[in-house]
């Protein structure tokens, strides 16, 4: 008999439910339990984005942010287009994306593979990774902020192994927001991690016993056979962390402020200081819009990839 | 409409719930007082004049963000002080992160509602009032006896209408290390070549030099103004010359290892930390930290901080206090402000407890101002000081200008370029 592959019978469970969801009867329940999470979603999505793009349209600051809203079209969109420091924003919101994406999911791809084993230290590996993740924002950023300060932790181990002069890690404008996305990614790369350790697991193991048999090494093995493999949920996990990294604020907010200068001022950065330190609320909403317009593309990205990964299944 | 503006703002109200930048652009929190001959005898509330029931019941709220242990101890003497005259009602403070009160206002203003009483940083006065957060009391100051112990510019009016007051002034000065300068041979600098030359000695000697705050935003704004007022520059900084010079000197001294690199992530209260290390012989911070430096274990003090030919000049910060667009009981936050940071003895609670300096001429005149080295350096300021901006438009300078200050300091821009930026964009905001 031919052993049937986990792929196909994951094919058979999915035909099997799509078949009890078409029993009659069975269709008309379905619109009543998504109810109320529809008029969640109404409420406090739908209506909120719709006065976001509403007012991205509009000219709203401060003295009439209670009252009414002239319509100025396109009028916000175009300034921030010709503003000189949204460009700058979103060059650095590029930069800092990318970086965040190459060390999450580099580093969360050799991570996956430690703590694929059911050893005791990669058990205890995941766990710390997820105490890592799980920690807030604000406890990282200003953690890795006291370790980043003259005088901090890392300084003082580059001073003893002999550097003379570490580097200003926050202070220095070149490398502020490396630093900055160095911390994003150490939170992310549990995630990845964690998200490819089940991939890896999904894996059958004969592939990965045949390709040893004929003689592969453990590298070409994760290299010919398992990266391959994994090439579906890579795309997943990669696209989810483009989206967070793009839309990262609170790192930036607890250890640099957007600086020094403007160094580390990213689009959703620069959106929270037009619209609540300036209450340029129009530009800061048209900011905003744009961001949702990029992250919708990720998004469909995402779904896109998902959907080819579970073909693939 | 109105619902969804709040429930934006609340929303970004609660992503922005991160830890708040320390301190206040206008000086405000961080440790208290103790001027050296502090009051000691409980202060006595004054009648009020609102023909109120002294016993009427009701709550009271306040908004502020006010957060050191010196202001908490202000907050419930200010509170205690008001149930002299008011036994039955309630105050309820609220502290709300000094970023996110302005927000919080108008959230709360888009559903009609809001404190009775809001202690905020009155550059701001402009906006809010425009915004209809506040409530004007320009008939409860035309009637109130004391309004002329008030000088004019503390008492701030939008159209013809007050909207608030300072119950005190806060301004930046530079604390100096009395035991450094003493070991180094130098005496308190008065002109920016001193100043620089103090630098040079101290730093030679192998000790710090300047800790200041080089934060971009309202942080850079507030302290690096007074360097180029004192070079006889205001808020539209035309002389694009004299800029790129006050840029060029500040940049010169990172350089040359006067100011610390990192100082451009420093805030006012990591600056003041910095400098009761002992390790710096300078440094730039406010009146409000008098209470803070009695833990020093150096002798220290205050002069002006050191100008160029205009001579010094800081800005005059410290909260004002308001009554809010929605409260329940004008009447009432009217009494408490009378009672409390309006009166003397409120104001004199102030200076005991944080070291914040009075702006009632009776209370400016208290022994434990002038008795005390470190406030008879802030309050000669105050006779020089230049009064915060305070529409939309100076709001957005006072950002940029911060942004620049940092990014000058880092070397993210040459003075040039700094100056350039401030040329082009200036004009046009401040138009």
């Amino acid at each position: 008999m031919t052993p049937t592959s986990p792929r196909s019978a994951y094919s058979k469970v999915q035909r099997a439910a799509r078949l009890a969801l078409d029993r009659p009867g069975r269709r008309t329940a379905s619109p009543l339990f998504a109810g109320p999470a529809v008029l969640y979603l109404l409420v406090f999505a739908v209506y909120p984005l719709v006065e976001l793009v509403r007012m991205s349209l509009s000219a709203v600051g401060i003295a009439n942010l209670l009252r009414d809203w002239p319509l100025t079209g396109l009028d916000n969109f175009t300034a921030a287009i010709a503003d000189d420091d949204v460009r700058a924003a979103f060059l650095t919101t590029l930069a800092f994306v990318g970086t965040v994406l190459m060390l999450s999911v580099g580093i969360g791809l050799v991570a996956a593979f430690l703590i694929r084993s059911n050893s005791f230290w990669a058990r205890l590996l995941t766990a710390l990774m997820v105490f890592v993740w799980c920690l807030p924002p604000v406890v990282n950023g200003t953690l890795w902020k006291f370790l980043f300060s003259d005088g901090g932790a890392i300084g003082s181990i580059l001073q003893a192994v002999g550097v003379k002069h570490p580097p200003f890690w926050l202070a220095d404008p070149t490398l502020a927001l490396w630093s900055v996305a160095f911390v994003t990614s150490w939170v992310t790369i549990p995630f990845v991690a964690i998200a490819l350790k089940a991939g890896l697991l999904d894996i059958p193991r004969e592939v990965i016993e045949a390709a040893q048999m004929d003689g592969a090494s453990h590298l070409q093995v994760a290299r010919h056979v398992s990266l391959p493999i994994l090439r579906p949920v890579l795309l997943v996990t990669a696209v989810l962390v483009v989206i967070y990294a793009f839309r990262s604020f609170d790192f930036v907010y607890v250890m640099t402020l957007g600086g020094p200068g403007t160094a580390t001022t990213t689009i959703p950065f620069l959106g929270y200081k037009l619209s609540l330190r300036l209450f340029q609320f129009g530009e800061g909403a048209a900011l905003g819009v744009t961001s949702i317009v990029l992250i919708g593309f990720l998004a469909a990205l995402y779904v896109r990839a998902a959907r080819a990964d579970v073909a693939a299944k | 409409m109105r619902t969804v503006a709040a429930a934006a703002l609340g929303v970004a109200l609660i992503v922005g719930a991160c830890s708040s930048p320390a301190g206040s652009s206008s000086g405000g929190s961080t440790p208290a007082p103790a001027p050296t001959t502090a009051a000691t005898t409980a202060p006595t509330a004054e009648p009020t004049q609102t023909g109120l029931d002294p016993n009427i019941k009701a709550d009271l709220t306040v908004w502020h963000y006010l957060t050191t242990d010196a202001h908490n101890t202000l907050i419930a003497d200010e509170t205690a002080l008001f149930n002299q005259s008011f036994p039955n009602v309630t105050v309820k403070n609220e502290f709300v992160p000094f970023d996110q009160l302005t927000p919080k206002l108008l959230a709360s203003a888009a559903s009609k509602q809001g404190p009775d009483v809001a202690v905020f940083q009155w550059g701001d006065v402009q906006s809010l009032a425009a915004a209809g957060v506040l409530q004007d009391m320009n008939s409860y100051w035309g009637s109130f006896a004391d309004a002329s112990t008030f000088a004019p510019s503390v008492v701030h009016s939008v159209n013809g209408k007050v909207y608030t007051a300072q119950a005190y002034a806060n301004l930046i000065g530079l604390w100096y290390n009395s035991d450094i300068l003493a070991k180094d041979g130098i005496t308190p600098p008065t002109t920016t070549a001193e100043f620089e030359a103090a630098l040079a000695k101290v730093t030679a000697a192998g000790d710090g030099g300047l800790a200041i705050d080089g934060k971009p935003g309202v942080d850079g704004w507030w302290t690096g103004m007074p360097f180029f007022f004192g070079e006889g520059l205001d808020v539209h900084m035309a002389d694009q010359a004299k800029v790129t010079s006050v840029y060029a000197q500040v940049k010169s001294w990172v350089d040359k290892g006067y100011i610390p690199k990192e100082a451009v992530t420093w805030d006012q209260d990591t600056v003041f930390n910095k400098f009761l290390t002992g390790k710096f012989a300078f440094a730039v911070g406010g009146n409000w930290y008098a209470q803070t430096a009695t833990k020093a274990t150096f002798k220290y003090g205050v002069v002006p901080l050191p100008a160029g030919s205009a001579g010094s000049k800081v800005y005059l910060g410290g909260e004002g206090e308001a009554i809010g667009a929605y409260t329940a009981n004008p009447d009432l936050a009217w009494a408490y402000l009378q009672a409390t940071w309006f009166s003397k003895a409120g104001q004199l609670l102030a200076l005991k407890d944080v070291g914040n300096l009075p702006t009632r001429s009776d209370a400016a005149s208290d022994p434990a101002i002038s008795s005390s080295p470190v406030l008879s350096g802030f309050a000669t300021a105050v006779q020089t000081g230049v009064a915060l901006p305070i529409t939309p438009a100076e709001n957005q300078a006072q950002t940029l200008m911060g942004d620049l200050w940092s990014a000058v300091l880092s070397g993210q821009k040459t003075p040039e370029q700094a100056a350039a930026e401030l040329a082009q964009k200036l004009p046009t905001i401040l138009k």
